[in-house]
């Protein structure tokens, strides 16, 4: 778990999604837009998915279209520069979740009859 | 009756012994229940049934036990061994509930046996039955829909609010499987007056939700709630306060340590519920504190902000310190959620960093903007004389604590003094409404009970006026 607006400015973000460096040029991000959408189109797998420091996302092309829309705006590509450079440990928030995961109960509500064994809770 | 001593004199001397210690017995066990009327809950306002069948029923079961020793001069000692011992049960309805129908996941026969319950659950029916027939529902994984609103029809949106009624919505919500909405109502009858509700009501709200936040690894909730004053001394409360104790990691009972905690004697050892337990989860402020810094020291990069300046220059566009607004914005907001989680994790957060300060600001601005919204909307019912059902302007009211509570804990007492008095002469206006043309007493009473705490803590000049409407709420005074 990261920073939720943070993180998820990363994982959608358009350098990622398109695949191209931080300092590549309008031409070649259209380019490459152009491309993605094209084999998108034609269902290839190499492109269903793209990577970021966060793990790997699916790639649509409606992804694909806002990413670059993203990047012709110069304003907002400079904060796409900022977060596409950060590295993962700034990314991260200091509350994973509330509680430790190891030191769960789960079996508490089903023995003391509060519930059945095995119920999910978060 | 009539004939009870004739019969007597038939038995054999040592058998008249044993049958006088057994009236003996009777008689004993009937004057302690006579007496043991400490937390005999009151009644808030609601119609209840008329107690002539009851009545006599009881004293028809009652009359069978003093006659059951008799017979021993009978034939049909076999049959009617059978119909005392159902006599038996039905005689304590609420143990047969709990520890019969409950567990063999029969809903109906729970709610029947429970509106069959004596004097202490005279003020609760239905809502005492719903819960007891919800709660069976919710031990089953594959309770119908169709069985949920069997039960749920039984509540009468008529009747003015009890604690019951909220543990019955409460059990309704988990044989949904929604938790959180069960949690949040659970959590909220700690607020209501304790004497809302039959003890045994109590019990199943504290072993709801300690064994809920002991499933979850919320082990400081387990703790808060096995302190609190209404918490009942029962054997799992006992059992998961000493396993919150515990080192991280280690926070299982074994089975043999649940069989124990069964065992129907009294724990040798029953102090560690109501003492301060040290809390051993450590704190994450520290944490945030680092990650506040790492942003404060990208925010302050001049390198990184002439690096911007120039992309911008090569762009063509754009702005550096835009840019770089942008993305604290974006982490400033992060950051309120996160300090609203340490806050209700009972953790204290520093202003000391500008970031941190202005997340912390941004939070109380938005805390108070939806704590206004809330009375106003309040006030908007009273001025209208429009009620929602009971249980929705209960759940209005916790969400309204709950924004207090969080606005409260950020540590910022002029803030907290805004708060306080943002709301208090709105709420206190609606909570006179709710008593005196809805008859709502218990929450009336809960909202003056929070109302003349916050008063003190703020030392209002009008704490002496709302103790008083506090006082006089459940129609009884304190």
């Amino acid at each position: 778990m990261y920073l939720p607006r943070i993180a998820r400015a990363i994982a959608e973000n358009p350098f990622f999604v398109l695949g191209v460096s931080t300092e590549c040029a309008r031409r070649e991000f259209e380019r490459e837009g152009q491309k993605l959408l094209a084999m998108l189109a034609l269902g290839l797998a190499e492109v269903q998915t793209y990577a970021t420091p966060l793990g790997d996302r699916i790639r649509t092309p409606e992804l694909v279209l806002h990413s670059m829309a993203e990047l012709r705006n110069p304003s907002r590509r400079l904060l796409h520069e900022i977060l596409a450079a950060l590295p993962p440990s700034e990314i991260r928030a200091p509350y994973p979740t509330r509680f430790e995961a190891g030191d769960r109960w789960i079996e508490a509500p089903g023995l003391f009859g509060y519930g059945w064994f095995q119920q999910g809770r978060k | 009756m009539t004939g009870l001593v004739p019969t007597f004199q038939l038995l054999k001397p040592p058998l008249q012994i044993f049958v006088l210690l057994y009236w003996g017995a009777l008689c004993i066990i009937h004057l302690r229940n006579s007496g043991n009327r400490t937390r005999l809950p009151i009644n808030t306002g609601s119609k209840n049934r008329d107690p002539g069948m009851f009545t006599l029923f009881r004293l028809i079961l009652g009359a069978a036990f003093f006659a059951a020793p008799l017979l021993l001069l009978r034939e049909w000692l076999g049959l009617e061994s059978v119909l005392l011992a159902l006599c038996l049960l039905l005689f304590y309805p609420w143990w047969t509930a709990r520890h019969i129908a409950i567990p063999l996941g029969m809903p109906r026969l729970a709610y029947a046996l429970t509106v069959f319950n004596g004097i202490e659950w005279w003020n609760d029916k239905p809502e005492g039955p719903v819960a007891a027939a919800a709660w069976c529902l919710s031990r089953k994984r594959t309770a119908t829909e169709q069985a949920i609103t069997w039960a749920e029809k039984h509540l009468d949106p008529a009747r003015p609010l009890r604690a019951s009624t909220v543990a019955a919505h409460a059990m309704l919500a988990a044989s949904r499987g929604q938790l959180l909405e069960a949690r949040t109502l659970f959590e909220g009858m700690m607020l209501l007056d304790g004497r809302t509700a039959p003890e045994a009501i109590w019990r199943l709200c504290f072993e709801w939700l300690t064994t809920d936040a002991a499933a979850r690894g919320d082990w400081t909730a387990v703790r808060r709630l096995t302190r609190h004053h209404l918490a009942p001394r029962v054997s799992t409360l006992i059992l998961l306060a000493r396993v919150a104790q515990r080192p991280p990691g280690t926070r299982k009972a074994s089975i043999f340590e649940v069989f124990l905690s069964r065992v129907p004697f009294p724990s040798p050892d029953l102090t560690p519920i109501f003492s301060e337990v040290p809390i051993s989860s450590q704190s994450r402020a520290g944490e945030l504190k680092a990650i506040v810094e790492q942003w404060e020291n990208k925010f302050a990069d001049e390198r990184l902000r002439q690096h911007l300046s120039l992309r911008a220059a090569a762009l063509g566009g754009g702005d550096a310190g835009a840019a770089l607004n942008q993305l604290r914005q974006l982490v400033q907001s992060d950051l309120t959620e996160s300090i609203s989680v340490a806050v209700q994790n009972g953790e204290t957060i520093s202003e000391e960093s500008p970031l941190l300060k202005a997340a912390l600001n941004s939070g109380r601005r938005k805390l108070l903007s939806e704590l206004s919204e809330r009375v106003a909307r309040m006030d908007e019912r009273r001025r209208r004389d429009r009620a929602l059902p009971a249980i929705d302007e209960w759940k209005e009211f916790l969400a309204l604590h709950r924004t207090y509570s969080l606005l409260c804990a950020q540590g910022d007492r002029s803030g907290s003094g805004t708060a306080f008095y943002t709301m208090c002469a709105r709420l206190n206006a609606f909570a006179v409404w709710l008593l005196d043309q809805k008859n709502e007493k218990a929450i009336a009473n809960a909202i003056f009970r929070f109302l003349v705490s916050e008063a003190e803590r703020n030392k209002s000049p009008d704490r002496e006026i709302i103790s008083r409407n506090a006082k006089v709420s459940l129609g009884k005074s304190h």
